[in-house]
């Protein structure tokens, strides 16, 4: 089953744990300035919410990337990007609407959430369950229970 | 390794930043953080200079676990010489510039002498220099984070900075980090004023690698953190209420300090504690909390983040305060609130934003309005001399009008901004002030807990309640259960305490796993990641190591037994309400049984077994 | 016999219907002991962690016998700390 990365802010905290995993599983460091996933935070409202790639079907930077150094893998879905191919142009990271593909200096080439090959790491660091990895085509099966909860007004007369 | 094995010294007379190597050996036997720095501290520095001279040194220091995965790996620390109490300070922070300091590839910086001019340090990675603060200095801690953020055109900067008190010589001015987390107390804001260094500004890209051996410190990391989320305190309790859940528990217990410690249970506790800060409120039907908050690393997330009741008359053409920012931990509420008798929960979080927003110690501005309240009460101070304030007990208005006047240092402002001790003293009533060693009391009456009586007499760094959190054991049962009224057994129990927080507080972790963790589940993951076997024994031995060290110290700087006391007022009047009714603090009991548990002198110093025993410098 | 019940924290959702300030009047038979009051309002026994009368603890040990009287004010918190 494909699987997505589903993010749920209002039980994010801003703890980084994500942001340390990712770096940790992708670079063999801690360092959140190398993570795929971010945290933001909004001071004024009282919210922190993670945000990172969601492997568009239809992908901008794949479309855009003039040496096709960005593949689907077929297993997980997740767009990813093959180093070997990448030359560091940059352009997927004007492509993508969403500012989830970034340009790494220290590589010089551009890095992306890849859902880790299946095993998301940011998920399982996750101390709160604000970052869950469920069936890709029931994203919103929880929202949905939380309505489908009120329906009953007999019930919860 | 988890060390970087490197830090900064920066010399503001010189205007020089180098970089130098850390000494391991003293990373092996005081760990990181408060006891590392303190070790250099207590190498560096005349114990006797005067804390706001250029003599003085400030250290801003990281511990091995410092922006690693371990769970709260965000802490860090500010050692000096506290002007308040002319003491060793060691003020212990969270939020995010402990580990950013640590990615950009430091362990720790020493600040030393005194910069001709207002300046701030900027870091990136292995650059750092000193860049003017005309700019900065005379602005908030928040227009000073909002305008260094721009200056360099990068929000990802973390900042820690100094507000207008600490420019105004307030004695208990605060190091401001990521808006709204604090290096507290003991005023070591104040000596960062003191040398004209308005902030630090830090970006790390380097990241935290070189750990010992990874996969066994991750095994470690992740057995720790199931054990906090399996525990109730610090799986459910700390992250729905905070800390200010124990505002109902100590009032019930009787031991609330209320209105300048005369009294030991306050009629309002139950208006401005956790429970209250959940209602939905008549304003706008919204609860005082909006969530709670993590600093970085942290799975407890006992951060509180809360809003000010639209309409509330602190904040009236005030916008800049309308928006969500650091809620109230129960040490501040208690200050605030039960200390001063005021019972308005918006006004406690007024008061408290002020204090984010300029850097004051909300524990000693709160312990200071109250003597000043007592003294306003007895006729020894009136209108005249608080700019035309009723400066009563209860008085929300006199509150918040304080954090304004204490914030820019202006008129009565001036006189609050002294402290507790110095205050009661320039009006010629020395005995109003609720301190030891010059540093204010917090939020537990030692006559209902016997146990926090010996801890604030013996603390390192004057009345503090984390130096030895007996609490835990005494009212909350964590990890047993012992009789808050006794003092029997309380000397061994708080030099338990003092020598497990010492090492905890070195680590680079939070405290507050200790409700859960012993030193059982620190040492392997400081062992995994760490050079050298660090095992409990190990950590214990640093931590006794550690508070002698500090005692030293103190004792050089002239400190001796007859400080080791508390205020005549727990001596000579008894708590009159509750389960301590009748009773006063057992200090002359527990104190001569403290320092032969210690092994000191009958004169507060370590003995020469002691000294040799602990390798002391 | 009429006690004070108090219920704090996570432990709030236990209170009756009428509770002001997390407090409530309750009646009680003249020799109930503690764990009764506790299980009567569905509080889960592990999770009386507090449990205090008058703001004296009373031990796990104790709360099978009569411990309460006329007046008495009941207290009770899970497992809670701070700083």
């Amino acid at each position: 089953m494909q699987r997505s990365l589903h993010i749920d802010p209002g039980k994010c905290t801003g703890c980084l744990q994500c942001e340390m995993a990712c770096s940790f599983e992708n670079e063999g460091a801690f360092n959140p300035s190398k993570s795929r996933i971010k945290v933001f935070t909004f001071h004024d409202e009282g919210r922190f919410v993670p945000y990172t790639c969601t492997q568009c079907s239809e992908a901008w930077c794949l479309e855009a990337c003039p040496t096709d150094a960005i593949v689907i893998n077929m297993a997980t879905g997740a767009k990813e990007v093959k180093d070997d191919l990448c030359v560091g142009c940059k352009v997927c990271t004007i492509a993508c609407p969403f500012g989830t593909i970034n340009y790494s200096q220290d590589t010089g080439k551009v890095i992306k959430c890849d859902l880790c090959g299946g095993d998301p790491a940011c998920a399982t660091a996750c101390p709160t369950q604000a970052i869950t990895y469920i069936d890709a085509d029931a994203t919103g099966l929880d929202r949905m229970r939380d309505w489908a909860g009120k329906t009953d007004n007999a019930a919860s007369a | 390794m988890a060390w970087t094995k490197k830090f900064l010294r920066v010399n503001l007379t010189d205007g020089t930043v180098a970089s130098e190597d850390l000494n391991m050996d003293w990373a092996d036997q005081y760990i990181g953080q408060r006891g590392l720095a303190t070790r250099y501290l207590v190498d560096e520095i005349d114990p006797k200079c005067d804390p706001l001279g250029p003599d003085n040194k400030l250290i801003m220091t990281t511990g091995p676990l410092t922006g690693t995965m371990a769970s709260t790996g965000g802490r860090y620390s500010v050692v000096t010489k506290s002007p308040l109490t002319g003491c060793v300070a060691c003020s212990n922070s969270g939020g995010f510039i402990g580990a950013e300091m640590k990615m950009a590839g430091w362990d720790m910086i020493i600040f030393e002498g005194k910069s001709p001019n207002p300046v701030y340090l900027h870091i990136e990675n292995d650059n750092a220099q000193l860049l003017s603060a005309e700019q900065l200095w005379g602005k908030s801690a928040w227009d000073t984070d909002k305008i260094i953020h721009a200056t360099h055109n990068d929000p990802q900067t973390r900042i820690a900075c100094v507000g207008r008190s600490a420019e105004q010589g307030c004695m208990y001015a605060a190091v401001i980090n990521d808006l709204h987390r604090a290096a507290g107390r003991s005023g070591v804001g104040t000596v960062m004023a003191s040398k004209n260094l308005k902030a630090v500004a830090i970006r790390g890209t380097k990241g935290v690698a070189g750990i010992k051996d990874p996969a066994r410190f991750m095994t470690a990391v992740n057995e720790a953190k199931q054990v906090l989320a399996d525990n109730e305190v610090t799986g459910v309790g700390l992250p729905t209420f905070g800390t200010q859940v124990l505002m109902n528990v100590i009032n019930e217990v009787g031991a609330m300090p209320t209105r300048n410690m005369r009294e030991v249970q306050f009629e309002g506790a139950h208006k401005i504690s956790a429970e209250a800060m959940a209602e939905p409120r008549e304003a706008d039907g919204k609860p005082n909390l909006t969530t709670n908050a993590g600093c970085f690393g942290c799975t407890i997330a006992c951060g509180r983040i809360s809003t000010i009741a639209p309409g509330h008359f602190s904040i009236e053409n005030k916008p800049q305060y309308m928006a969500n920012s650091g809620g109230l931990e129960y040490e501040a509420a208690w200050a605030l609130g039960s200390d001063t008798g005021v019972d308005d929960l918006d006004a406690l979080t007024y008061a408290n934003f002020v204090c984010n927003e300029d850097g004051m110690d909300p524990i000693s501005f709160g312990a200071t309005v109250a003597a000043a309240m007592e003294m306003f009460e007895a006729g020894v101070i009136d209108t005249s001399n608080t700019d035309g304030l009723e400066f009563k007990f209860g008085s929300a208005e006199a509150l918040c009008k304080a954090a304004e006047m204490v914030a820019t240092g202006d008129g009565f402002g001036k006189d609050l901004g002294l402290g507790s001790k110095r205050l009661c003293e320039k009006y010629g009533r020395p005995e109003l002030s609720m301190t030891v060693k010059g540093q204010e009391f917090p939020a537990y009456d030692p006559r209902g807990i016997q146990g926090m009586g010996l801890t604030y007499a013996t603390s390192n760094r004057g009345a503090c309640h984390l130096r030895s959190y007996t609490v835990a054991s005494e009212i909350l049962g964590v990890p047993v259960k012992t009789d808050p009224l006794s003092t029997e057994g309380k000397a061994d129990l708080v030099k338990a305490f003092q020598d497990a927080t010492a090492a905890v507080d070195s680590t680079g972790l939070c405290v507050f796993t200790t409700f859960a963790w012993t030193l059982e589940n620190f040492a392997p993951q400081l062992d995994a990641a760490c050079d050298g076997e660090w095992t409990p024994e190990k950590l214990a031995e640093a931590g006794e190591r550690i508070w002698n060290m500090e005692r030293d110290f103190n004792n050089r700087a002239g400190m001796t037994a007859a400080d080791d006391t508390l205020p005549e007022r727990f001596f000579k009047e008894e708590a009159n309400s509750g389960p301590a009714q009748g009773k006063t603090s057992g200090l002359k009991e527990m104190l001569p049984e403290y320092y032969q548990v210690r092994g000191w002198n009958a004169d507060g110093s370590p003995t020469d077994e002691t000294r040799s025993r602990l390798s002391l410098p | 016999m009429n006690i004070t019940l108090k219920l704090y924290a996570s432990l709030s959702e236990f209170l009756p219907a009428g509770a002001v300030e997390n407090t409530v009047q309750i009646e009680v038979p003249e020799r109930c002991s503690l764990n009764e009051v506790i299980d009567r309002y569905r509080v889960p026994r592990r999770l009386a962690h507090l449990v205090l009368i008058n703001g004296h603890f009373i031990e796990e040990s104790q709360r099978d016998g009569p411990m309460l009287k006329e007046g008495d004010a009941l207290a009770i918190w899970p497992p809670v700390a701070g700083g």
